[in-house]
């Protein structure tokens, strides 16, 4: 047993952060990534439009067509969906979709019309892709694995973390008073250092993404209440948890079948107009209308480009009365349990669903943050358990193996990501299996880059493969420039930041890797040793982020 | 528009804040000035530090409410202590000048009337 009790958190944080230290780094880097996964899937798609061509519609301008287009192609459908592109939230066309009644042949339908003319038109002809979604969704639901056993490992290692992060705060000696401290070019106490200010500057975001995320699938972890309560069954908690089913809710007073008797449709635009007052700021950029043609009719209008939770996203018209379906409470959601309410911040807080695109970026950079926390917190490891001496003696396997598994994953896993990328733009277009070859583009290469320092010493590396991830992230724009129309030298004259952007934060990351690499250079020269000892590796704490 | 103002103006408030928050400690003091400053100078920077902090978070919930905003502050307080933090070692007096710059810009833009909520 430790003697004192900061001793004994200094063990547990030490040996757990090592335990799980590389599964979190694949969880935070690839987490953060999906803080722009819209941003990623649009680069992953260039056969869309620029920012500039593409044609955001009115209301005024989209739904006379989509009505129209509806009248004739579905009319005694039992709902018509249409949607005005809106490409905050991915959708790129003017579009529409119909369901028509039970028995009925064909009775699924949709169609992309053209902004022009209104008639349909042929559908969506981007590349496939994983896009963004793949790195976004990997980081809780990992690859190559059973769901359940994903939620489990991500659950535990989540668990560890927390644990690691409470541990870390009582380990840290004085928090406060060297809350401003960092030494650079001082080894060992430089990482300590740089290991601490990442954890502490960034403490709250940590514990809140920390917590929010073991959150997500609390009744996979702690099925107790849940069986005990429900018996297990869990639409019954939803429905308690959430006040009322959402859907019911919405129809409550409206009839949920046709009347028989025939009421033309309105035009829809009365119904957007009503909307205004109600919405000030937004547009209605989608439009459902259940029984068209028919006195019982409702139209439901949806806004999704404004940052709002789900209860303030729809609002509903019966066509008979012309009157607000649903009460103002509802509007509000006031009806939901504080249970829901706390559930819905914890994961709005999450996802960073309100954010606009300055707090996106802050959320992106706390994510970076975190990674440099967890790269910082290993190599820390490792360089504490540096001998001594060169030459004079050998480092075990444990510590060899850390070293290596180090370089492999926090070098070798953005490495990985960048070739997910290269691929989206390398493999053929019509190819049926596009989307799982980028994926595995990204799990060979990591497996080679921890393949690679078993055969090198660590010094080299460690350069080498930093080396390797700033090519391929640094000449991602090049390649992009010879594989499609979608280049700097396009987007940037259009203005089209979303692309751009992209570009640009890769030759950004390619620089700070290869800056990385730079630094961690001349140590490695200056200390010519025998290939099994390695040698202190100092770039500075941000070089790591 | 509207964000980068409100992120502008609270951001350098942070900055300016967690600056004199750092300088109230003798170690940095001495970082910066090469001495010690007065004790009670110390305790007049940490006043200061607490309310720019007040202040930045009140131009954040300003231009957001609740929870985002809420989000958002500690977002412009950890890159504000990192700036600091990384700042320091290298460049001392830097770190002030930024701290002044940020404050100053935040002055002329109330100045010139730019909706700051003051």
């Amino acid at each position: 047993m430790k003697e004192t009790f900061r001793h004994s958190m200094t063990w547990l944080h030490t040996w757990t952060g090592l335990g799980v230290g590389w599964v979190l780094f694949f969880m935070f880097l690839t987490g953060t990534a999906g803080y722009f996964q819209s941003q990623i899937t649009r680069w992953m798609r260039p056969e869309l439009p620029l920012a500039a061509e593409r044609r955001l519609m009115a209301p005024e301008e989209g739904y006379p067509l989509t009505q129209a287009f509806l009248q004739k192609q579905a009319a005694g459908a039992d709902t018509w969906g249409m949607d005005l592109p809106s490409p905050g939230v991915g959708r790129e066309h003017l579009s529409v979709w119909w369901q028509m009644p039970e028995g009925a042949q064909d009775r699924y339908g949709n169609a992309v019309l053209d902004p022009t003319t209104g008639e349909r038109r042929e559908g969506e002809t981007a590349r496939s892709t994983g896009g963004g979604g793949f790195l976004y969704r990997m980081h809780y639901h990992l690859h190559y694995l059973p769901e359940v056993w994903a939620y489990w490992i991500v659950g535990f290692c989540g668990m560890v973390l927390l644990l690691a992060l409470l541990t870390g705060v009582i380990t840290h000696r004085r928090l406060f008073q060297d809350f401003f401290l960092f030494r650079p070019a001082q080894g060992g106490r430089s990482w300590r250092d740089a290991h601490a200010v990442l954890g502490v500057v960034a403490l709250p975001f940590f514990l809140m993404i920390t917590y929010s995320g073991l959150v997500f699938f609390l009744f996979t972890y702690m099925p107790a209440g849940l069986l005990a309560v429900f018996g297990g069954d869990e639409e019954r908690l939803e429905e308690e948890l959430h006040g009322h089913d959402s859907h019911t809710e919405e129809h409550q007073d409206a009839p949920l079948s046709r009347s028989g008797v025939q009421l033309p449709l309105p035009s829809l635009l009365d119904f957007v107009a009503k909307a205004g007052p109600v919405w000030p700021e937004s547009t209605v950029t989608g439009i459902r209308v259940d029984f068209p043609g028919d006195s019982n009719s409702v139209i439901n209008l949806f806004r999704h480009t404004l940052p709002a939770p789900d209860s303030e996203r729809m609002i509903s018209f019966r066509v008979s009365t012309g009157e607000r379906v649903g009460s103002e409470e509802h509007e509000h959601g006031e009806d939901h349990g504080w249970a829901h309410e706390v559930e819905e911040t914890l994961f709005t807080l999450h996802r960073g669903r309100f954010a606009g695109p300055l707090l996106r970026w802050l959320y992106f950079g706390s994510g970076l943050l975190g990674c440099g926390m967890i790269a910082t917190g290993l190599i820390l490891w490792t360089v504490k358990r540096r001998p001594k001496s060169t030459g004079s003696e050998t480092s075990g396997f444990g510590h060899s193996l850390v070293e290596r598994l180090n370089i492999g994953t926090i070098a070798g896993l953005p490495a990985g990501i960048a070739a997910y990328f290269w691929a989206n733009r390398l493999l053929p277009l019509d190819w049926a299996h596009r989307p799982e070859w980028e994926a595995h583009s990204l799990f060979i290469t990591w497996a080679a880059m921890l393949l690679y320092p078993a055969f090198r010493p660590v010094r080299n590396a460690w350069v080498e493969e930093l080396g390797f991830a700033a090519a391929l992230f640094g000449l991602l724009p090049f390649l992009n420039v010879l594989t499609t129309d979608r280049h700097l030298g396009v987007t940037l004259p259009a203005g089209d930041w979303e692309l751009a952007g992209f570009d640009l934060t890769m030759m950004a990351l390619g620089l700070l890797f290869a800056w990385t690499a730079v630094r961690v250079r001349p140590k490695w020269e200056a200390f010519p040793a025998s290939p099994d000892v390695p040698e202190p590796v100092r770039p500075t704490k941000s070089s790591m982020a | 528009m509207n964000e980068l103002i409100f992120f502008f103006t609270g951001g350098s408030l942070a900055y300016a804040g967690v600056v004199c928050w750092c300088l109230s400690q003798k170690r940095h003091q001495q970082q910066v000035f090469r001495e010690a400053l007065p004790l009670r100078i110390g305790w007049v920077l940490r006043l200061c530090g607490v309310l720019l902090l007040a202040g930045s978070l009140g131009q954040v919930l300003r231009h957001q409410e609740g929870i985002a905003g809420a989000a958002a502050w500690c977002g412009l307080l950890t890159f504000s202590n990192l700036l600091l933090i990384s700042l320091l070692p290298y460049a001392p007096r830097l770190v002030v000048a930024l701290g002044l710059a940020g404050v100053v810009g935040f002055g002329t833009l109330v100045c010139l009337g730019i909706p700051t909520g003051f």
